[in-house]
């Protein structure tokens, strides 16, 4: 009976996870559709379905008794800054479950390899020299060139250090953050508009930022689901994964690569924020799954999820005065003690 | 075909630095044969492992599997000939006993294969002969080092290897765990054909299950035979520097005069 039982649970957990997956992709068109209608101008759900049916397929006709205002608040306001959102989120998420298989560290995030603090240091550079200069400096294209030469900056100085293993990217990681965290205090000091964009914010996001963002968390997580295989056998170990078949050198490089973009993109366009990628493949990992060839896809359909829903909150409770990684730190880190501590009390001592 | 090489170290050197691990060592792995390497901390069995497995290259010298350069060899097709249980075992990621065995399919599926039923049951039939199929679907992190080992062992045969290497893969079992840890896989060379590599602290478990024994000493192979014709008093003194007194074809009892 004991036999049927564990066969059986293998089965069953993957079914589970599909259909939490399809529940999930379910909860977060409801909350996108339900949730743009939500504000100062309130829309009923039928209108907002027909705005979005209308601007996708062109077909005008159905907007006809809708009020010009109304169209312009969801099509180009509410719904960009949603979308774009969910595309960070996904994005967060995703690249936490690849840094954590990577470094073997269920405590790490995207954050850890001070790619964020890169991003945060070119996009700080880019508002001083705009105010300084009365130029116009792209702020996510200097943010993604620093979150790049972070990454950069970081894998040469592991290499120099004795190799591209987890125990030094991660020290090579909180080197160069802790160097790049001082220029932006400096920085912070002549211009304050940067502390607003350093908390990461959604707020005012256009459909040219989803063109950015989405594609390459897209083609990212596209990426990334086809080697999952490798990435769980990679989360054993070096010496392990090299015993099971993986070229872990190139696989590593490779994901960190794709890891490292993602995070550059989304904290390009938003600021920073925390949490979700170390929360989210955590809180799946702990209470569904660990194979990453369903944790990958999940967790981005649940970062998506609880980023939109956090923004929303900010949105409308606060009149998006409040970032929204300010909510998600606040709420992100007490959870996390949470779920630390219990996780903690499962796990055997040696 | 069994008793004919089935790997061969050709005067293998390896250095760590300016540090020299191991110097010209020359090893034969016949198929079918259960050999224990043995020797003090330090003397290079780890990294003698290490270089039958590929995961090193020699500085000198070569290791050749089937005839063939092990370097000249991919990744992938190594580890569908070559199984390797290495000592560092830390879980940080609550994969359940059941995936983690699972994993012994890697090298030999493609991207996006799912387990089929027969395969379910294989992994099920080599983690009742290791005693950890009861906890098949518990996380690897909930469970004993002793038992993690166990489970190890099951990926590495569910690996379906024609050589499987240990490094101290059963020193957390308790006595009963070891004793019928080393049957199954003394059975598994009878029985398959697989030859295991294994470097062993416990010369008991040496003695009384190895077909031959390999001993290292400061880098160097200083002694290889039956344990029968090699472990005598001199070898004692020799390798491991104590007195030991050996009861004719039983065992020794190693005196304490350290």
């Amino acid at each position: 009976m004991k036999d049927m039982d564990a066969l059986k649970k293998y089965k069953q957990s993957r079914k589970k996870c599909f259909l939490f997956g399809l529940a999930l992709a379910a909860a977060i068109f409801l909350l996108i559709t339900y949730t743009v209608g939500l504000g100062a101008m309130e829309l009923t759900y039928p209108d907002v379905l027909k705005i979005i049916w209308g601007k996708i397929s062109g077909n005008e006709e159905v907007l006809y008794g809708i009020k010009e205002g109304a169209i312009a608040v969801v099509w180009k306001i509410r719904l960009p800054r949603i979308i774009c959102g969910a595309f960070v989120g996904a994005g967060l998420a995703t690249a936490g479950v690849i840094f954590q298989s990577i470094l073997q560290n269920p405590l790490a995030d995207p954050y850890t390899l001070g790619i964020s603090t890169g991003a945060a240091f070119g996009a700080s550079l880019a508002i001083l020299l705009n105010m300084m200069f009365g130029i116009f400096l792209s702020v996510p294209v200097t943010a993604l060139a620093f979150s790049l030469l972070t990454l950069i900056a970081v894998t040469a100085i592991s290499m120099r250090g004795g190799g591209l293993v987890s125990s030094n990217l991660i020290i090579a990681g909180i080197i160069v953050s802790a160097i790049f965290s001082a220029g932006i205090s400096f920085m912070k000091m002549l211009a304050g508009e940067i502390v607003y964009w350093i908390m990461g914010s959604l707020g005012s996001k256009t459909w040219s930022d989803v063109a950015l963002v989405a594609p390459v968390v897209l083609i990212g997580l596209a990426v990334s689901q086809f080697f999952t295989s490798d990435l769980n056998v990679m989360a054993l170990g070096e010496s392990d994964a090299e015993a099971l078949g993986v070229n872990t050198k190139r696989t590593r490089f490779m994901y960190l690569a794709l890891g490292s973009c993602i995070t550059a993109v989304c904290v390009s366009v938003c600021g920073v924020i925390g949490f979700i990628g170390l929360v989210v493949p955590h809180l799946l990992r702990f209470s569904l799954t660990s194979d990453n060839r369903m944790l990958m896809p999940l967790s981005a359909l649940f970062g998506a999820f609880l980023l939109c829903g956090a923004d929303n909150v900010t949105r409308l409770i606060s009149n998006g005065e409040i970032p929204v990684g300010v909510l998600t730190t606040l709420l992100g880190g007490p959870f996390f003690i949470y779920i630390f501590v219990r996780r903690k009390g499962s796990v055997r001592a040696e | 075909m069994l008793n004919s090489p089935l790997l061969e170290a050709k005067n293998v050197s390896f250095s760590y630095g300016k540090d020299k691990v191991l110097s010209d060592v020359s090893l034969v792995v016949n198929r079918g044969e259960y050999l224990s390497i043995v020797g003090m901390n330090g003397s290079g069995k780890t990294t003698l492992l290490s270089l039958l497995s590929g995961h090193l290259r020699p500085d000198k010298g070569a290791v050749f599997l089937n005839g063939r350069n092990l370097n000249s060899i991919s990744v992938r097709e190594r580890a569908r000939q070559i199984a390797l249980v290495s000592q560092s075992r830390q879980m940080n990621f609550p994969f359940t006993c059941l995936e983690l065995v699972l994993m012994g399919l890697h090298p030999h599926s493609e991207r996006f294969e799912t387990v089929s039923d027969e395969q379910l049951e294989k992994a099920r039939e080599i983690m009742e002969s290791t005693d950890v199929w009861r906890f098949a679907d518990k996380p690897i992190t909930e469970i004993s080092g002793g038992e993690r080992q166990r489970v190890v062992l099951s990926r590495a045969l569910m690996q379906n290897p024609s050589l499987l290497l240990l490094d101290e893969a059963v020193s957390e079992l308790d006595i009963a765990a070891k004793i019928s840890m080393m049957k199954l896989l003394l059975q598994q060379v009878r029985k398959t054909g697989m030859s295991v590599v294994s470097i062993h602290h416990d010369l008991t478990t040496v003695f009384r299950f190895s077909d031959r024994v390999a001993a290292l000493k400061l880098g160097s192979l200083a002694e290889n035979g039956t344990p029968e014709k090699l472990m005598t008093k001199e070898f004692f003194k020799d390798v491991f520097s104590v007195d030991a007194e050996i009861l004719s074809n039983k065992g020794f009892i190693v005196c304490d005069n350290i």
